[in-house]
């Protein structure tokens, strides 16, 4: 493997690394803050009939299930077509056992 | 020893038989791949040739444990929708754990011929100390952990036997202080057994006495609880015991059984076929227990009865059913204030951050062959993680509403809720042999997380302490012959081991966890990204984040046992430590400090750490060149 092939697969992984990083800010913002403000109801509003979409309470839905199935979404189109191909080089046959 | 098993019972061991054939069959077909080239990394790593599909299933099976089939459901039932909260940083996972570091962590194992994940530290830096002290913290770690998980996997088998007790006969019972019934039996060799059970409630009152059921072997008790009801429980006659020889522990039979079944089992094909018997089994396991999932969520659905008042049947109608059991199953923080927004957050760290530092997932990014292979493993476990999470929950708030707790009683079960996975699956499959191969979920799950530790501890051992630090020159047979008996006996210690647990298991895999992921995610992360990070650096961060986790459980463990008593000195000495005196479910719950789980501090402690002291120390300018080309 060529230093510059090492270095662009080096790059190429620290854009993965922020990439992922990004989406987990997003899902954690998103997640804490839509389920703090409306899934932790006072406790004289626990008896009113809770809101459902598709048998999941409303709070579940909008808060979990929906940024679960985009981040599923991402995930899938970040496979197939965001992450980029690289060399990630030969095995080095001779730096093990004895190295160090 | 004399084995009496239920004609249900034994379809559901067919069922499992057939299962564990198709998993013996792996094993063998694996054990040719380990004649192809250098031993050493056939056996623990594959040759790094993992394609995208066993690269997927392999990641997500051994991430799956027992914990996700039988303490995640329990905790479902017990505290309703809030647990969607507390699992939804997995819809991150398959990101955080493969696309973070998989590419470089791979190239970087390349580079160094790295085998295992200390190797890594130690190539990168030139540090034989960083290696052995990754390989002893793994070894701390996860000989506890796998102590957990071969009980698990000896308790789904008990299940799945069901060996009818002895006969005994009811010789008295009393209502004891703690709100449990007692329960003592003289069983057929003269032997008084006590049997202990929880009341229903409380504050429920034994009514009328207690009737023995001799044909089904149990005692039936009726309770009246503080509403006026009248509810019964069934409770079986004590479980046979067996005295171990040489050791003396007694052992319940059914449970021995299914110990001994399990370990034989997964002990014999990794040993056998090392890393490539795991992966291959992996495979088929993550099959199985993805076919289970849903095929559970399906009969689930069906079975939860219609909501009355709502008009609504399904999932929307177990919704309200819950609500009407109890508001607090609907909404956060869940009954007992089970997740307040700290520990919410510190949830989300916990999965989502915490995985990508287990050991485990570390040694498969190292092991695939090519970057199409891990974008192609991605896509499956980005489905996978879905499927499985979203459907355990559906299934175990579906079993909720079929079945309120004080009607747990009627599966057989004693009313624990642990026992709600297997009893849900005997429940609701239409036939025993069904019920066989739903149970062969959790069993895989466990097996294949089992399976990855074993080797895992196994290379520890070979490569980490015996190749690289006492014989770097050692024969290809003679490490042959090491690796293979080496994995054999710590599954046989392991085993022995599992025969007299601790009962704390819970809390020891999530300790474990969050103790691997403080001490090497941030650690890691820097060694493979950041230039500048350093031998001392490192070091320091594996040191924080595992001294930081296990002083808040210690501090917990203090603060649990002596809070009773205000006099104690621990008690007047640590006052002044936040949250210290508040209460806590159980004995082995940590500190929370701040609110906020031990992972959080962990994690921070491990991530400064690491930054500032590589900062103040000097870097070995050589190796930075090497892993990071201009």
């Amino acid at each position: 493997m060529t230093e510059s092939a090492s270095a662009k697969t080096l790059r190429s992984a620290r854009r993965d690394a922020w990439f992922v990083f990004l989406c987990w800010l997003a899902a954690l913002g998103w997640t804490l803050t839509y389920c703090a403000v409306y899934g932790y109801p006072p406790e004289d509003r626990l008896e009113h009939p809770v809101p459902t979409v598709l048998g999941f309470p409303q709070w579940v839905f909008i808060g979990i299930l929906l940024p679960w199935i985009v981040c599923s979404l991402l995930t899938i189109a970040y496979g197939l077509f965001g992450m980029q191909d690289n060399d990630l080089g030969q095995e080095n046959e001779e730096a093990s056992p004895h190295g160090y | 020893m004399a084995i009496e098993i239920s004609n249900e019972s034994q379809q559901v061991l067919m069922a499992f038989a057939g299962y564990l054939v198709g998993v013996i069959a792996f094993g063998i077909f694996s054990h040719s791949f380990l004649t192809r080239s250098n031993f050493v990394k056939e056996y623990f790593i594959g040759g790094r040739g993992l394609g995208g599909w066993v690269l997927a299933l392999t990641v997500a099976a051994t991430a799956v444990s027992g914990g996700t089939f039988m303490g995640f459901p329990s905790l479902i039932y017990s505290n309703g929708w809030v647990m969607a909260l507390w699992i939804a940083s997995y819809m991150m996972v398959p990101l955080t754990a493969m696309a973070l570091m998989g590419k470089r962590i791979n190239q970087v194992a390349r580079m160094s011929g790295a085998v295992t994940m200390p190797d890594v530290f130690r190539d990168r830096f030139g540090s034989p100390t960083l290696g052995i002290f990754a390989t002893s913290l793994i070894l701390l770690f996860l000989t506890f952990n796998l102590v957990a998980q071969f009980k698990a996997g000896g308790l789904v088998m008990k299940e799945a036997f069901q060996l009818a007790p002895p006969l005994a006969q009811l010789e008295r019972y009393r209502v004891a202080s703690d709100a449990r019934l007692e329960l003592y039996f003289r069983n057929e060799s003269g032997d008084v057994e006590k049997s202990l059970t929880p009341l229903p409630t409380t504050t429920a009152k034994l009514h009328g006495e207690p009737t023995v059921d001799i044909d089904r072997r149990q005692v039936v008790v009726e309770y009246q609880l503080a509403d006026g009801r009248i509810v019964s429980k069934h409770i079986r006659f004590p479980a046979e015991r067996l005295t171990l020889p040489l050791l003396g522990w007694r052992v319940e039979k059914g449970y021995l059984l299914g110990l001994l079944v399990f370990a034989f089992t997964v002990v014999a094909y990794t040993t056998y076929g090392g890393f490539w018997a795991v992966t291959w089994t992996d495979v088929f396991e993550g099959l199985v227990m993805l076919m289970g999932v849903l095929l559970m969520a399906i009969l689930a659905v069906r079975a939860v009865p219609e909501h009355v008042g709502s008009g609504t049947t399904g999932l929307a109608a177990a919704t309200h059913h819950l609500q009407d059991q109890d508001p607090r199953l609907v909404y956060g923080p869940g009954p007992n204030d089970f997740l307040p927004l700290g520990l919410a957050f510190s949830f989300f760290l916990m999965w989502s951050v915490t995985s990508p530092g287990q050991p485990g997932g570390m040694v498969r990014l190292m092991s695939f062959k090519d970057t199409p292979s891990l974008r192609r493993a991605m896509v499956v476990v980005g489905f996978y993680y879905f499927i499985t999470y979203i459907s355990l929950l559906v299934i175990f708030i579906c079993a909720r509403a079929i079945f309120p707790s004080e009607y747990l009683r009627d599966m057989g079960s004693e009313g624990e809720p642990d026992s709600i996975m297997p009893a849900m699956a005997r429940k609701i499959a239409p036939s025993p042999l069904l019920a066989g191969l739903l149970l062969a979920a959790p069993y895989a799950a466990i097996m294949s997380t089992v399976a990855a530790f074993l080797l895992l501890i196994s290379s520890s051992l070979v490569r980490d302490l015996y190749q690289r630090t006492l014989r770097p020159n050692a024969s290809e047979r003679s490490m042959k012959r090491l690796s293979y008996s080496i994995t054999a006996l710590v599954g046989v210690g392991v085993t022995i081991a599992a025969m007299n647990p601790p009962t704390f298991l819970q809390y020891i895999i999530v300790f474990t966890s969050a103790g691997q992921g403080c001490a090497f995610l941030f650690p890691m992360l820097l060694t493979l990204y950041w230039r500048r990070t350093t031998r001392q650096g490192v070091l320091a961060g594996m040191l924080g984040g595992v001294v930081t986790v296990i002083s808040l459980y210690v501090l917990g463990w203090i603060d649990n046992r002596t809070q009773s008593d205000p006099t104690h000195p621990m008690q007047r000495w640590l006052y002044w430590i936040p949250n210290w005196g508040e209460s806590r479910g159980d004995l082995f719950a940590p500190l929370a400090l701040g609110g906020l789980d031990p992972v959080a501090w962990g994690l921070l402690n491990s991530l400064l750490l690491t930054s500032i002291v590589s900062w103040l120390t000097p870097i070995d300018t050589e190796q930075a060149n090497r892993y990071f080309p201009k």
